[in-house]
């Protein structure tokens, strides 16, 4: 036993009244009734109280009157709680907690029962309510339980954490769960899901929201609204049970943009109404940011953005691209600009950056790109997704070659022979398909053969074997036989090989050969004799492009190259109407009819390379137009035409051309140009804000800001580092509270939008994640837990024991007092 | 005002029988008295004077009556315990922060017995039926519920430290601010604590709440210790390494040094030091990934233990284990078993093995028990790739993830599908073991170029890092904190939060080493001054004083 108030016990001191002083009484009997009266009075007042501990029972019943459970099911919830309460043992202690309840009849008040409400502000917070229950419960209680009567519909992050904590005190304490399952308001219509497909959108692309519908029946419209009206609605919707649509638009501005689906019945009855309304924020994201690189089409840059529309962000790029330029981009586009104008550099950090995923690479254009372009070796054609098919023409080229023998007279004896070897072997060198001719100038010409297909090689070895040296050397005029002869060969290579002694003439050779030269023809020289040098054939060989040999005698003939000339990079650009064939899948095409697309004007002849995907391709070659890959984690595409150029005119009045190049370029880009993954989650006690650096970006800090509408100065997070690539923000976020955000690098302007929607409220409830009601027993009348060790510690008052033994004592004092004695006194 | 011991009616009656009792009392004939008279002649008189010989009298002295009724009277309400009124009145709801960081030592006590003692000054002066006292710590509990008695707070609270656990005063107060005060009735919720309340949830209170907060002295300044320990994937992409980051807080000022230890041994950490004002980070690289419980112990220089709070001196984390993969490679066909094993040998990941028994994932063919990678015909297999999931898992789910979590997002579909003359489908079915199985036409290089895509040694390497189940890597652990989500890695469901028998982390808050001092100001308590007596106290004292004057009166001859 202790005294709670022990400085009473001073007190006692009136318990010597009856024995001192002045009040002091001879009558001992007497003295000590009073004096034990007082001392009880004083103990009492002093508050004695034993420990005890409390064994008592204790159990908390949760019942969920918010506006799902319907009024029959609430009925029957408080009937439930009633009899409950009626047939408790006398060991047993009740708490009632009440979510909700607005509207609702009363719940009857029942004596020495504790009543607790949870207010839900109009949404469902049961694992609140949860929460709210557990703390009912003393520390210590040896027989507990926590009863819940629900529909098992709760906007509290239903399948989350919150529970989670919850159920895990409940284990740690031995806190029996029950569930009791009421009815929810069945049938009733109500959108219970808007979801973002992908998250987030960005300004200028297709945004698809899921929209989940339960209902009875009905047939409804659903309407998408945003802040300016309607966006999009779909009409005629039957909705039993569980139903999902898709709306869809594109938004035109970046930022938070307020969304909401309104349902309206065309057919059938709601048995509650007024939950029509579901309300969501979308993350409208900044466009994609482009970075353009054009040269031969003037303007290339605004006609592309033009193009693809306001989901793109165009930066024309001027003079040479640096380094920094990258940084904000997402996707490069290389539009018809040589190699010479991207330095090689550049060229190698692209690749680099493409290769970590940081940014996505388009090349296109026509004379100016891919191998016309200069690119050959250089760092961008590796992550090409085509082949440059010059290369592979190198390998079998049809070639028309003419041959121009000296036979004049100082060709006598063994060098006209000679010459006639050195042409032998160069002719045994062609294919069937190459084609062959023969001049001879000896003061006039002539041609010998005429151009024919070298498999005639038995008239091509008579007509050598006739000619005979004599007369004079010129040459001019045996060359421009050869140059009118060759310009109506269709052949790849055209090539003239000159076998002279070297005599030397005067004459317009030069501007003859350059001509050749550039249509394609070029000119080789060959010295037969024993003098080692001409400077006038090494002159002709030089402006014809072609090569010198020497042949001293038959004992060093050389090895005549008809097929590696020096100018063999042609140009691969093919003009003309060309006929295309679609192959990517809808990811490409979308809602583009892709039979319906139209004949190119002209394209770049490459081949696509192993592994990669071709959209678009020619019809009758099969050569890819839009073909595309993954290169390390990023993405590189090509278009072997030009986007705003030539080859694309005939698309200008094509429809689907716009959203064509916009998927590819979308597509194209680098999804993971941010240096950080963000994410934006509830967390127990707010929101969890979580920024993950990507590999490519060591060293980059995440930097966000809570946008506050209305603050003169942003709301700047803080973000600790947990882990070597990790950084959080807690935010202290109340349930029914939204927040929005704007996240990226630290040392970078872009932002991204992420946001939360407020639970509660305009927030619809949802079904409660099944391994919640699956950790709870089953009925309300079950016995909930095994006893435990310990209790809870309480204290008994002895008070009321002292005062009434105070008054008994005073009842004595007075009928002893009062009694009648045979005692004499002398009246004074 | 109310009795707590009795019911109204049986005072009542206790009263009238009190009174009943005391009248019968009053009656009786108390004295016989003997009179001496002068002369017979006042005989007559003197027997008029006392002429009733029998037990009771009639009624006199009704002010004596009175007198003693009134101390009766008292006793009995004391019996009765008469209280004032429990409902009426502003609330109160004290909160005891029961965080880690209240373990700091200060000088002779610590930061927690500080808070204790303002809670119990505090709770004198509060009316007990409307305080109630919330223990803050790992989970908010009642310790004191409206009405009990404040003598419990010491027995209830004997013992206890604070929990190693972040701070959940904040939510407490946000919890108990969302719950009805009762009708009419204010709410003041006071804090024992340095814990910050987030203006919003100041805002969310009601017109009629306030939150005050004890003063304890001195203020709490930021401490020593290891306030981060977490892990990444490494950046140098290797197999079977972590890269690691620890951060510190005053271990700055020189005197403190981080120690390593991985299972017990000592671990030479080397890596990047980063000081930011009173921060310490250290990236260390490529760890090995064994699965070893990696310690990191603030050391001090001096012997002088981590400036008053000792909890956060050590920090532990299980580090991930990633073994080789062991393959078997087996029953290949050749047109592509070549590329296949050319693939798998240049992966880190893997090691190739002999035998299905030893390995986690069989390659080629079927081993029981085993994952394994299969390459049927299209005639046996109506989908071009078919991924055998756990049970557990929902078919549509376990599609949706694994077109990320296998690379199938990489691969050209619509290429290898014009290539074989047929559409491609992706299928996935509930099965005992995983299994990834793929059309064989698919893997000859002379009907697709699958071979020779980029997408191929993705989906080979992905499928057998899937089929393995090599765990994913749980950034870090801290107490109180639930098991972090991460790119790859959605939350585990509820089920598995609930039943998870994961390692006890060790990691604190980082507000537990350094304190947030930023928040809402608040003002200091000023009590209602309800005093440490009760109603009943009063009366009974009223009783003392009322015995003691009836007693007096009586000796003076003034009570009958």
């Amino acid at each position: 036993m202790q005294f709670l108030q022990p400085t009473l016990l001073v007190l006692a001191v009136a318990a010597l009244l009856p024995w001192v002083g002045p009040l002091r009484t001879s009558d001992r009997t007497h003295a000590v009734l009073r004096s034990l009266a007082l001392l009880l009075v004083v103990f009492a007042a002093a508050r004695p109280v034993s420990r005890v501990v409390d064994a008592r029972a204790h159990r908390v019943l949760v019942i969920d009157r918010t506006e799902s459970v319907t009024a029959e099911a609430d009925g029957a919830a408080r009937e439930l709680v009633a009899a409950a309460i009626a047939g408790r043992r006398p060991d047993e202690s009740y708490t009632v907690v009440e979510l909700g309840g607005d509207g609702r009849p009363a719940l009857e008040a029942f004596e020495d029962v504790e009543r607790r409400t949870v207010m839900g502000s109009g949404g469902s917070p049961l694992g609140r309510a949860l929460e709210a229950a557990l703390r009912e419960i003393p520390e210590g209680a040896r027989d507990a339980s926590v009863t819940v009567l629900s529909d098992g519909l709760a906007t509290d992050d239903p399948g989350g954490a919150h529970w989670a904590r919850a159920l895990a005190d409940a284990a740690a304490r031995g806190v029996g769960l029950e569930w009791t399952a009421l009815d929810g308001a069945s049938g009733d219509l109500c959108p219970v899901g808007l979801d973002v497909v992908g998250g987030a959108g960005r300004v200028g692309q297709q945004v698809n929201l899921d929209v989940t519908l339960l209902g009875g029946g009905q047939v409804v419209t659903c309407a998408l609204i945003g802040p300016d009206g309607e966006l999009d609605r779909a009409e005629g919707v039957a909705v039993n049970g569980r139903t999902r649509l898709r709306l869809g638009f594109e938004p035109e501005v970046a930022g938070f943009m307020d969304l909401a689906v309104e349902v309206t019945v065309t057919d059938g009855a709601d048995p509650v109404g007024g939950d029509l309304r579901m309300e969501r924020t979308l993350c409208v994201q900044d466009p994609t940011r482009v970075l353009y690189l054009g040269d031969r089409v003037a303007g290339g840059g605004e006609a592309l953005a033009d193009l693809v529309g306001g989901g793109f962000q165009v930066d024309v790029a001027d003079g040479m691209p640096t380094a920094e330029s990258l940084d904000r981009a997402e996707l490069v586009v290389l539009d018809d600009r040589p190699a010479t104008a991207v330095p090689e550099a550049w060229q190698e950090e692209l690749v680099q950056r493409v290769s970590a995923g940081s940014v996505g690479l388009l090349a296109a254009g026509g004379d100016a790109a891919f191998g016309p372009g200069g690119f050959h070796d250089q760092p961008l054609e590796e992550i090409l997704p085509v082949e440059f098919v010059q290369k592979e023409e190198k390998r079998d080229p049809s070639t028309t070659l003419v041959v121009i023998i000296d036979t004049s007279g100082s060709m006598g004896g063994n060098r006209v022979q000679l010459a006639k070897e050195v042409a032998r072997l160069s002719i045994r060198r062609l294919l069937p398909h190459d084609k062959v001719g023969l001049v001879e100038f000896y003061g006039a010409k002539r041609w010998a053969v005429p151009i024919q297909p070298a498999s005639n090689s038995i008239e091509i070895e008579r007509a050598l074997n006739r000619l005979d040296a004599g007369g004079g050397t010129v040459i001019l005029p045996a060359i421009e036989e050869a140059y009118y002869g060759l310009k109506n060969v269709r052949t790849r290579f055209k090539h003239v090989m000159i076998l002279t002694d070297g005599g030397v003439e005067t004459g317009a050779f030069e501007p003859l050969l350059r001509r050749m030269a550039q249509e394609g023809m070029n000119v080789s020289t060959v010295l037969i004799g024993s003098d080692a040098h001409s400077e006038f054939l090494v002159g002709l060989a030089n402006w014809g492009q072609g090569r010198f040999y020497s042949v001293p005698n038959r004992f060093n003939l050389p090895e005549i190259l008809l097929k590696q000339p020096a100018s063999a990079k042609l140009p691969a650009y093919r003009p003309g109407v060309v006929q295309v064939r679609a192959r990517g899948g809808a990811a490409w095409w979308g809602d583009v009819d892709p039979e319906l697309t139209p004949p190119l004007g002209g394209y770049v002849e490459t081949r696509a390379r192993p592994g990669a995907e071709r959209v678009l391709e020619t019809a009758d070659e099969g050569h890819p137009v839009l073909a595309s890959w993954r290169y390390g984690l990023g993405r590189v595409s090509a278009l072997t035409t030009e986007p705003t150029g030539p080859g694309t005119e005939p698309w200008q009045g094509w429809d689907g051309y716009g959203e064509l190049m916009a998927r590819a370029l979308a597509r194209t880009a680098s999804d993971t140009a941010s240096p950080f993954a963000f994410r934006l989650d509830r967390d127990p006690d707010g929101a969890l804000l979580v920024a993950e650096r990507r590999a490519a970006a060591v060293g980059a800090r995440p930097a966000a800001e809570r946008v506050v509408e209305g603050a003169d100065e942003p709301d700047r997070l803080a973000f600790e580092q947990v882990a070597p690539d990790r950084f959080e923000v807690r935010l202290p976020v109340r349930q029914d509270e939204g927040l929005r955000v704007l996240a990226g690098a630290a040392d970078r302007p872009a932002r991204e939008r992420l946001a939360l929607d407020a639970l509660g409220g305009g927030v619809r409830e949802l079904q409660v994640d099944p391994a919640v009601a699956g950790r709870f027993g089953a009925a309300l009348a079950a016995s909930p837990t095994a006893e435990r060790e310990g209790g809870v510690i309480a204290l008994k008052e002895l008070s009321p024991w002292f005062a009434f033994l105070a008054l008994l004592a005073y009842l004595l004092d007075i009928a002893y007092r009062r009694w009648p004695r045979g005692e004499t006194r002398r009246s004074s | 005002m109310t009795f707590t011991a009795l019911s109204g009616t049986a005072l009542l009656g206790g009263l009238v029988a009190t009174a009943a009792v005391l009248y019968a009392l009053q009656r009786l004939r108390v004295r016989h008295e003997s009179r001496t008279v002068v002369t017979s002649l006042f005989w007559r008189e003197a027997t008029e004077e006392t002429r009733a010989r029998s037990l009771f009298e009639r009624f006199r002295h009704p002010l004596a009556y009175a007198m003693a009724l009134l101390c009766a009277g008292l006793m009995l309400l004391g019996v009765g315990r008469l209280d004032s009124e429990r409902e009426e009145g502003l609330r109160h709801v004290l909160l005891l922060d029961a965080s880690a960081g209240m373990a700091r030592a200060l000088g002779e006590t610590t930061r927690f017995e500080q808070a204790q003692a303002a809670l119990a000054a505090e709770l004198e002066q509060s009316p007990r039926d409307r305080t109630e006292v919330l223990w803050c710590g790992e989970h908010v509990r009642t310790i004191l519920a409206p009405g009990e008695d404040r003598a419990l707070l010491g027995p209830r609270l004997a013992g206890r430290t604070p929990d190693l656990a972040p701070g959940t005063l904040d939510r407490a107060l946000r919890s108990r601010a969302s719950m009805g005060g009762g009708e009419g009735a204010g709410r003041r919720f006071v804090l024992f604590g340095d814990a910050p309340v987030p203006p919003s949830t100041l805002a969310a209170l009601g017109a009629d709440e306030r939150v005050e907060r004890a003063a304890l002295d001195p203020p709490v300044d930021s401490g020593v210790g290891i306030t981060a320990l977490g892990v990444s994937e490494p950046a140098s992409g290797r197999w079977g390494v972590v890269d690691l980051f620890i951060e510190d807080r005053g271990g700055s000022r020189g005197f403190f040094d981080l120690a390593l230890t991985l299972d017990g041994e000592p671990f030479e950490r080397g890596g990047v030091i980063d000081t930011d004002g009173d921060r310490r980070s250290f990236r260390i690289s490529d760890v090995p990934a064994a699965g070893a419980l990696l310690e990191v112990r603030l050391n001090a220089a001096g012997g002088a233990a981590g400036a008053g709070l000792s909890a956060d001196d050590v920090a532990s984390i299980r580090l991930p284990s990633r073994p080789p993969i062991r393959v078997d490679v087996d029953g290949l066909a050749p047109a592509f078993g070549d590329a296949v094993r050319a693939v798998l040998t240049a992966d880190a990941a893997v090691e190739l093995v002999e035998g299905a028994g030893e390995a986690d994932v069989v390659v080629g063919g079927a081993a029981a028990g085993r994952p394994s990678l299969r390459f049927p015909s299209s005639a046996d297999q109506e989908e071009a790739i078919l991924i055998g999931h756990d049970r557990a898992v929902d078919s549509s789910a376990a599609l949706a993830s694994a077109v990320g979590e296998l690379g199938l997002d990489r691969v050209d579909a619509s290429a290898l599908a014009e290539s074989l003359g047929r559409p491609l489908a992706v299928g996935a079915l509930p099965s005992d073991r995983r299994s990834v199985a793929i059309w064989s036409e698919l893997m000859d290089p002379a009907r697709t170029s699958f071979l020779e895509s980029r997408a191929f040694p993705v989906l080979l390497g992905r499928s057998i890092r899937w089929l393995a189940q090599a765990p994913g890597l749980t950034p870090y652990r801290a107490i109180g904190r639930l098991e972090p989500t991460t790119l790859e890695r959605a939350r585990p469901p509820l089920a598995a939060m609930i039943t998870s028998d994961l390692e006890a982390a060790s990691l604190l808050d980082p507000t537990t080493t350094a304190p947030v001092t930023a928040g809402a100001p608040l003002a200091v308590p000023s009590p209602e001054g309800a005093g440490p007596w009760r109603l009943y106290t009063w009366v009974l004292l009223l009783a003392l004083a009322a015995l003691s004057a009836e007693w007096a009166l009586f000796q003076r001859g003034r009570m009958p």
